[in-house]
């Protein structure tokens, strides 16, 4: 679908629009702007990999966690500035994202999901084994000085990531990868190296959660094995994105704002209750609508179209 | 130091047993139906805490509580296998597609059962106290607890090996994992044995899971470790191989069993991850495996 | 010397596609493969793109040893293929299709090159009109063409077409032969075109090779192969051979 000037004005509105309020805003607001920029550079990250490639990445929030514990070491152990911290635990992730990709990524899919799916689990056990040596129950990081910079530097990641993915999309690494997606021998009988470009597209897609885990670190002030490494995350990283439409620029910018204010309306007390009903939402959309929205909509309004023609 | 040797490897073996019958109803679910099931180990959690519950509320003996899971799982796996899966397998044109749908919504199904666990059991510890006797063997002591599940573990594994190999439904498992449009062919009713394995793969879960929470403490984010291991143990045994999956499992058992005896049980997880990446480094297909 | 294969052996858990399966191609030929079912023609496609691995014997490409590089090597390198049941990307448009082809292929082209070449091609094979539907909405002789453009679009220097004819109606199989011929010689190919379609094979071959059980039973001028007897022997049966 290619975005028509129209788009892009409507995005530039709203991004102007979230600039301006940010610092008005109350706490209760800023949260909320905050929450939903994590969600979207979950998604938004968990796209450009998997969205595109179809390998399910079943282990996103390990970089994020990794990300987070990086920074946090980097602030309080090294004295870094909190920024440089953030970008090396961002970079931390990546190199992560290639040794484990430099293994996995040569066997087929459901090796890569399986690898991934444990992967949390491991670096919640280090970061627990680290928390038990230093005699810790989690690390306390000098605070953000306000809330209204982490909804700055968060929209500015989030940008970066959507960007990205645009730019990724043209290019050949979005070539090549919806191409593996298609069909991966065949991909490779034309010439694609798919083993790289699946691990470029990989590191590249776990570069943002780790920064976003930096940035959370600072912001939250405070982070333990067990919020960083929630598994959770992993899957709004996955339902996020697929509500909007995988392996497209704006699905997960879509997915993710309907679902988090339809999250903040509705305002259950209990975040499990909302993780049961994605649970078996997931189902229903990969099942009847495994485009998502964008799909819904390009379907309808092509069926719509070729009535029109007529 | 030899009786500590022996007291290790039993409990090894203990654990393998558990392994296998979880990993084995894994493998049957990905050998007939090429579904990854990454909520097995939430299923096995659920057991275990169907267990927790009925002893708590009703009293109820773990064994009796096995065999009420069972009968539960069963049709409960054939409903999930009706609602979910029969229509991943319409709506894909390739075993990838099977494969990238079922993980993503197996996973929603992970995500919805533990959600259910934290929202009815909260993320406490629970443990079940039952079967607090020790037993002597000549000299080797072992729990009440691990010489039941030992037990019943072995039993388990036994007789599905021999409903594997001797009954017709077993054989026309065998041939469907081997050659799915030959089965058709031979006129083996595919839907209905898919039907009932992903019930069965479910109820060896449950019944493993029943038997992990009679040695260990359980709580729910245990879910997604039980369902790591027994990917390993199937990848380390080769997907698709029964004999794989028995073979990993005990390896996998005995492994963690001497590995927590000698460095201590911080790092479990981690080694059997490594054992993991290991095996797909080296020989993806595992021991016995055909591979994805 | 284009490409040589030498005692391929290539088996599949008890079967044995390939049985010391030799060939020899030393110019910008086109060489039919045709035998029976199951004759292991599509198997040694493979193995020569690299699809498949072989358990043992050596390929050659332009004097260079290709046996075991990974597929994408071997595109490079200068050989394509289609395939027997088209597998095109369906979620893309034909153009997208082929132009993916170029973008990949051994001249490392950008995109709006790439995009150039997919537009000739797709003109070459007549699909101009579609060039902007959905791969999926082709029906199955577009799809057909649209792998042979894809194919041609890795700017290759051995072609490999896997039944390209079988399926098309007399008026399109005319088209698919008249447009091998001007590909053979617009682009100074080397063909070898596994077929069942024997009058494309008469028409266009300038060597046959006739396989049967992953072995090379015949081979030689398309009139000769006819009269062989063992050829013969192996698609009509014993009783036929004195003809």
């Amino acid at each position: 679908m290619k975005s028509s000037i129209y788009s892009w004005i409507l995005a530039l509105g709203c991004i102007v629009l979230l600039v301006a309020i940010i610092p008005f805003s109350s706490g209760y607001i800023q949260t909320f702007i905050f929450n939903t920029l994590m969600f979207l550079i979950f998604a938004a990250s968990w796209n450009i990999f998997s969205g595109y490639s179809g390998y399910v990445s079943l282990g996103h929030v390990t970089f994020f966690g990794v990300g987070a514990y990086v920074a946090a070491f980097l602030i309080t152990k090294a004295g870094l500035a909190p920024p440089i911290s953030i970008i090396i635990g961002g970079l931390a992730a990546s190199a992560l994202a290639a040794s484990i990709g430099g293994v996995v990524l040569r066997l087929r899919g459901a090796y890569f999901s399986i690898a991934t799916f444990g992967l949390n689990e491991v670096f919640k056990t280090i970061a627990v084994n680290m928390q038990k040596a230093e005699g810790t129950l989690g690390i306390v990081v000098p605070p953000i000085p306000s809330r209204a910079l982490s909804c700055y530097i968060a929209l500015i990641i989030a940008l970066i990531t959507v960007l990205t993915t645009f730019f990724m999309e043209r290019s050949r690494i979005g070539y090549a990868l919806i191409s593996i997606r298609a069909d991966e021998k065949v991909a490779e009988g034309l010439g694609i190296n798919t083993f790289k470009y699946k691990l470029i597209a990989y590191a590249i897609g776990s570069f943002f959660p780790g920064l976003l885990g930096g940035l959370f670190a600072w912001h939250a002030a405070y982070i333990d094995p067990h919020s960083v490494f929630t598994p959770f995350y992993s899957f709004y990283s996955m339902i996020f994105s697929i509500f909007g439409g995988v392996g497209t620029v704006l699905g997960p910018v879509i997915g993710t704002t309907i679902l988090s204010i339809f999250q903040e309306l509705l305002w259950a007390r209990l975040s499990y209750l909302y993780l049961l009903i994605y649970g078996a939402a997931v189902a229903v959309i990969i099942l009847y609508m495994p485009k998502g929205l964008l799909g819904a909509v390009k379907y309808v309004s092509s069926t719509l179209l070729s009535k029109k023609v007529r | 130091m030899l009786l500590d040797i022996i007291q290790v490897l039993l409990f090894g073996l203990t654990i393998g047993a558990i392994y296998a019958l979880v990993a084995v109803g894994l493998n049957l679910i990905f050998g007939v139906m090429n579904v990854l099931n990454v909520a097995h180990g939430d299923i096995a959690m659920l057991g275990a805490y169907l267990t927790y519950w009925f002893l708590v509320l009703f009293n109820v003996n773990p064994l009796i509580s096995l065999l009420l899971i069972i009968a539960i799982f069963i049709p409960l796996g054939a409903a999930i296998y009706i609602l979910l899966i029969r229509k991943i397998i319409h709506i894909s044109s390739s075993v990838e597609e099977i494969i990238f749908s079922s993980l993503i919504i197996f996973f929603g199904l992970s995500i919805f059962i533990e959600s259910s666990a934290l929202l009815a059991w909260k993320a406490d510890f629970r443990s079940i106290i039952y079967f607090e006797g020790m037993i002597n063997l000549g000299g080797i002591l072992l729990s009440e607890k691990t010489f039941i599940a030992l037990l019943v573990a072995l039993i388990g594994v036994f007789s599905f090996e021999v409903f594997l190999t001797r009954t017709y439904i077993g054989k026309a498992i065998r041939a469907i994992s081997q050659n799915r449009v030959a089965a058709i062919l031979m006129g083996i009713p595919v839907d209905r044995i898919n039907t009932l394995s992903f019930g069965i793969g479910i109820s060896l879960a449950g019944v493993g899971g029943v038997l992990l929470a009679l040695i260990y403490p359980i709580y729910p984010a245990l879910g997604v470790t039980w369902t790591m291991r027994g990917l390993t143990v199937c990848i380390l045994g080769g997907l698709g191989s029964f004999t794989g999956a028995l073979t990993g499992a005990f390896v996998m058992g005995i492994v963690e069993s001497f590995g927590s005896y000698f460095i201590g049980t911080a790092w479990r997880d981690v080694i059997s991850y490594l054992m993991l990446l290991l095996v797909l480094v080296l020989k993806p297909s595992g021991m016995f495996g055909k591979g994805v | 010397m284009i490409l040589e294969v030498k005692d391929a052996i290539k088996k599949f858990g008890g079967i044995l596609a390939l049985n010391k399966m030799s060939i020899s191609m030393d110019s910008a030929e086109i060489l039919g493969l045709v035998g029976p079912n199951g004759a292991g023609k599509t198997t040694l496609i493979n193995c020569i793109s690299g699809y498949y691995k072989l358990d043992s014997g050596v390929i050659r490409f332009m004097n260079r040893s290709i046996t075991n590089l990974p597929a994408h090597v071997i595109s490079r390198l200068g050989i394509a293929r289609t395939y027997q049941i088209p597998r095109p990307n369906p979620d893309i448009t034909v153009l997208d299709n082929v132009m993916i082809g170029a973008l990949f292929s051994q001249d490392q082209r950008n995109i709006r090159d790439a995009y150039v070449v997919a537009e000739g091609l797709v003109k070459l094979v007549g699909l101009s009109t579609k060039r902007e539907s959905l791969a999926k909405n082709l029906t199955l002789v577009e799809k057909k063409f649209l792998d042979l453009a894809r194919a041609l679009s890795t700017n290759p220097k051995l072609l490999m077409i896997d039944e390209l004819i079988a399926g098309l109606n007399p008026v399109e199989a005319e088209q698919a032969i008249n447009l091998i011929k001007k590909i053979r010689y617009d682009y100074d190919l080397a063909i070898i075109f596994i077929e069942h379609v024997m009058s494309a094979v008469m028409r266009l071959s300038d060597r046959v090779i006739v396989m049967h059980e992953g072995k090379k039973i015949a081979e030689g001028a398309p009139t000769d192969i006819i009269r062989d007897e063992k050829v013969v022997e192996v698609y009509l049966g014993r009783g036929y051979t004195h003809a």
